[in-house]
């Protein structure tokens, strides 16, 4: 029995390990030159990807006016712009020239409908955060001004350094020139992925595969499509890291030119992204490991440790010198997530429950949480499979076996969300975790079905394997009631943010002039930051309850000093706020009522008690929103 | 061999004439765009392109990832530069940056024009290869993709929402009694109100007015000193023809 059990044992380690060459292929059919010069589908493709963008246009436009079956018109003409596109990807006969087509297509489409799902005005929270950015740039000239809500983003211009080019020389409005940056961003990623997976693979089938997954990734339809710096970075981080695969095995007449690209595209990524940075850092550094391996070592392949050693220099520099808060920002977030799983595992604290509730009017339906589950499963299983494929086959590939231990990381960071604040951290990893998980999981799929032959039935099998990849990413990037338009909600970003707010603190811009101090909730803090120039007041920055301000019935006397102390001047009310609840939970700041949560909207009293106080005037009434002046000359004891 | 040098010539002189154009008070926009984005998005980075690579020595697609990382790379790190100087991130200093350093990369790239076939030629370049019908359904899904951007901007700006007109009274000069007062109608009709300027339920002035949609009233009105004395000031908006309080506005006078 005992033998017997050997002998499996050593069947599946010789089957694990077997013989691989240094640069094995992809068994792909081989295109003639006539071949390769055709577009195939790409044109229809485009008309249809083209039709489905309108479909969804009308979606946008019908759940606006409240039409029934705006969100069913959306979803199906979404997933079958995708499904269309990746079983294109799939195919074993498309030339490079197409795959790379629908490759830029795909990118394009989707990034129209985060266009079409804000047209007219920024409308999602990073994208107000970095607007009071370029904002005070394109005023001054100068860079690092202070924004109270994000710190950091001054100190990481790039992004708004574009954008600052794009309206000083065409003349367009910052938002214009945003979609403008994030376009041609998006665009060059995709062209930049689709390179850097077939320098991986030499496959053009592996590289579309594994670029149209990498489309799943929850990030990609909205955050990383936003007005936002990671948006831009991960475009150079990607650049660096194809220019540096691309001068491994470049000709000696095209090294000093890559080395310039290496050069350029690593210090734009230090000056737009802190995160990205760092993860760019992690990827190089685990680079240089496996190639200093004996058993990956290649003497015809130069190292990276320069390039390396360099990234470091370069991003500590710009960190002691320029943004030193950051590291503060950074750390904090790590270490309580750490701190909260390490207290979890230990049994001190209870794990966060996935799909809880913060809002009773929205419930998750059922078929969401399994296609949520699903979805992590699909990729866990992919992963594996594919790493499984990359040992057996390429495994002296470094390229395939970095892509594998970014692939394998996946697993241990989605553990993270079962803290309380970790989901967000999770969710952040996940645009370079997937540039890991998409190769692997493209590599996956052509081992079962490798591009010599058409199989009809394992096609739409990987067809439908991928649009639920691709669905599950879109329900895990917003929740579904976020991802269309549709009547207002308190506290609910896009759906918060509409034109009494912006003229609200477009109105405090223009006639109580900029820079004053505020104190509001979540949203109309934002807006007055971004539309309003002005300064806020908030719990983590300034160090004291801002929501105790606004939910307390009424303001006792260390309340009034801490008006004074912290030299607030205006407040402002949302009145909505007594008719709808939050759907984050909260209406100004997370634990505004500690460990309970809100089961009715604030009462009507709490938020009039200042027209009762006669150290308030209500100098503002747009109806929902108001805004009162602080009279401080009243009670503080100003000069 | 003259021939090898007319590629970087030429766009030497485009970079001139979009440096000059870009000079120019009340340039046609859509001149001023495609100008602006060829200096932003095209020209530094092949430029830089053509010093440190022979002629075509790049496949299209390595080509293009090059050229527009180059060009968005030199844009963010001249930024990073211009914030040291004078000119600061200013239309002159982006201009004299961008069209500066084209210039000079493109002189540079002169010495460097080869006059014999390149042997590193690792260019794949096919032609195009699209038909007519195909120009044509490409054509159609642009079409397509701007009806789609129009129909949202269209909806979104259409769309049915709580209109609203924004009223204010706040100080000009407390000492003086001098206040500003307001109102804004961002209603899409036009509409008529009763304003009502008040001290403790006396009315001090009153005004009727008529607003088309998105115009403003505004006023800088010296309360009268008696009425000061009082404990507050307020501003009240009706709609003509109601009796309900449709925005109103209080300011404490006195401590």
């Amino acid at each position: 029995m005992r033998r017997n059990l050997w002998g499996w044992i050593r069947y599946f380690w010789l089957w694990l390990n077997p013989h691989v060459e240094r640069h094995p292929r992809h068994p792909e059919v081989e295109l003639s030159e006539e071949e390769q010069r055709h577009w195939g589908w790409l044109p229809m493709l485009t008309l249809f990807s083209a039709f489905c963008v309108l479909l969804i246009a009308l979606a946008m436009t019908g759940a606006r006016y409240y039409l029934p079956n705006s969100e069913t018109l959306f979803w199906v003409a979404i997933l079958a712009m995708y499904a269309l596109n990746i079983t294109r990807l799939l195919s074993t006969g498309a030339s490079r020239r197409e795959r790379l087509g629908i490759v830029l297509l795909l990118g394009l489409s989707i990034y129209f409908v985060k266009i079409i799902r804000s047209p007219s005005y920024f409308s999602f929270y990073d994208e107000l955060l970095h607007r009071r950015t370029i904002d005070d740039i394109l005023t001054t000239n100068t860079l690092f001004s202070t924004n109270t809500l994000l710190p950091v983003s001054p100190l990481y211009p790039g992004l708004e350094i574009l954008t600052n080019a794009i309206v000083k020389l065409t003349g367009l409005d910052i938002f214009t020139s945003g979609l403008l940056v994030v376009g041609i961003g998006r665009l060059l990623f995709m062209l930049g992925m689709f390179l850097f997976y077939e320098r991986f693979s030499h496959s053009s089938r592996v590289a579309g595969i594994a670029t149209a997954l990498y489309a799943a990734n929850p990030h990609f339809i909205f955050f990383d499509a936003q007005y936002g710096y990671e948006s831009l970075a991960l475009v150079f981080a990607l650049m660096t890291l194809y220019a540096l695969e691309y001068r491994a095995y470049a000709p000696e007449g095209h090294i000093a030119g890559v080395t310039f690209l290496v050069l350029i595209t690593l210090g734009s990524t230090i000056v737009t992204h802190h995160i990205t940075t760092i993860f760019l850092l992690i990827f190089l550094v685990l680079w240089v490991i496996l190639e200093h391996l004996p058993y990956w070592w290649d003497d015809e392949r130069p190292d990276f440790l320069n390039f390396f050693l360099l990234a470091v220099v370069g991003t500590l520099s710009w960190m002691v010198y320029i943004a030193t808060i950051v590291i503060n920002y950074l750390v904090q977030p790590i270490s309580s997530a750490i701190f909260d799983l390490v207290n979890i595992i230990f049994g001190k604290e209870e794990g966060r429950q996935l799909f809880a509730n913060t809002n009773e009017t929205y419930t998750i339906p059922l078929y969401e949480k399994f296609l949520i589950y699903g979805t992590a499963i699909l990729i866990l299983i992919g992963v594996a499979w594919g790493v499984l494929w990359i040992w057996r086959v390429h495994r002296k590939q470094i390229s395939y076996i970095l892509m594998a231990l970014v692939g394998l990381a996946y697993p241990a960071t989605q553990v993270l969300r079962f803290t309380s604040t970790g989901p967000e951290l999770a969710g952040r990893i996940g645009p370079f975790m997937y540039t890991g998980i998409s190769f692997v999981v493209a590599v996956g799929i052509v081992r079962l079905y490798p591009g010599l032959r058409f199989h009809w039935k394992r096609h739409i099998i990987f067809t439908v394997l991928c649009l639920l990849l691709f669905w599950g990413g879109i329900l895990l990037s917003f929740a579904r009631w976020a991802v269309l338009p549709g009547e207002y909600m308190a506290s609910a970003d896009t759906r918060s943010i509409e034109e009494e707010g912006i003229s609200t603190a477009e109105w405090a811009a223009r006639y109580i002039g900029a820079n004053h101090v505020f104190a509001a909730d979540r949203i109309n803090a934002l807006l007055m930051v971004s539309y309003g120039n002005q300064r806020i007041v908030t719990g983590s920055f300034n160090q004291i309850d801002v929501p105790g301000f606004f939910i307390a019935p009424i303001l006792y006397p260390d309340q009034y000093h801490l008006l004074c102390q912290v030299g607030i001047e205006y407040l402002v009310v949302d009145m909505r706020f007594t008719e709808v609840l939050p759907m984050f939970g909260y209406y100004y700041e997370g634990g505004e009522l500690g460990p309970r949560s809100y089961d009715r909207p604030l009462e009507a009293g709490v938020l009039n008690k200042f027209d009762f106080d006669r150290y308030f005037d209500r100098i503002y009434d747009a109806g929902n929103i108001r805004i009162y002046q602080v009279r401080r000359e009243a009670f503080c004891d100003v000069p | 061999m003259f021939r090898n040098y007319l590629r970087p010539l030429g766009l030497l002189a485009l970079t001139v004439v979009i440096w000059v154009l870009l000079t120019i008070e009340g340039l046609f926009f859509p001149v001023r765009l495609i100008a602006s984005l060829l200096l932003i998005g095209f020209l530094p980075g092949y430029a830089l392109f053509s010093i440190l690579f022979r002629r075509d020595a790049l496949d299209v697609t390595d080509l293009s990832a090059f050229v527009i990382s180059f060009s968005l790379g030199i844009t963010i790190l001249g930024g990073i530069l211009l914030n040291l100087t004078p000119f600061g991130l200013s239309e002159e200093g982006w201009r004299l940056w961008l069209a500066g350093f084209t210039i000079i990369a493109l002189l540079i790239s002169l010495f460097r024009v080869e006059t014999k076939a390149d042997d590193f030629a690792g260019s794949h370049r096919r032609p195009h290869n699209l038909s007519t019908s195909q120009i044509m359904i490409f054509a159609a899904a642009i079409v397509l993709f701007g009806m789609s951007i129009a129909i949202a901007y269209e909806g979104d700006r259409s769309r049915p929402k709580e209109e609203f007109a924004q009223v204010w009274l706040f100080w000009e000069d407390y000492w003086q009694g001098a206040v500003n007062m307001g109102l804004n109608n961002l209603e899409t009709q036009t509409n008529d109100y009763r304003i009502v300027l008040l001290s403790t339920g006396t009315t001090i002035h009153e005004w009727e007015v008529t607003l088309e949609a998105q115009e403003s009233w505004q006023v800088q009105y010296m309360i009268p000193r008696h009425f000061l004395a009082t404990s507050e000031v307020s501003l009240v908006v009706y709609r003509a023809g109601e009796t309900e309080i449709y925005r109103s506005t209080t300011l404490r006078v006195g401590n």
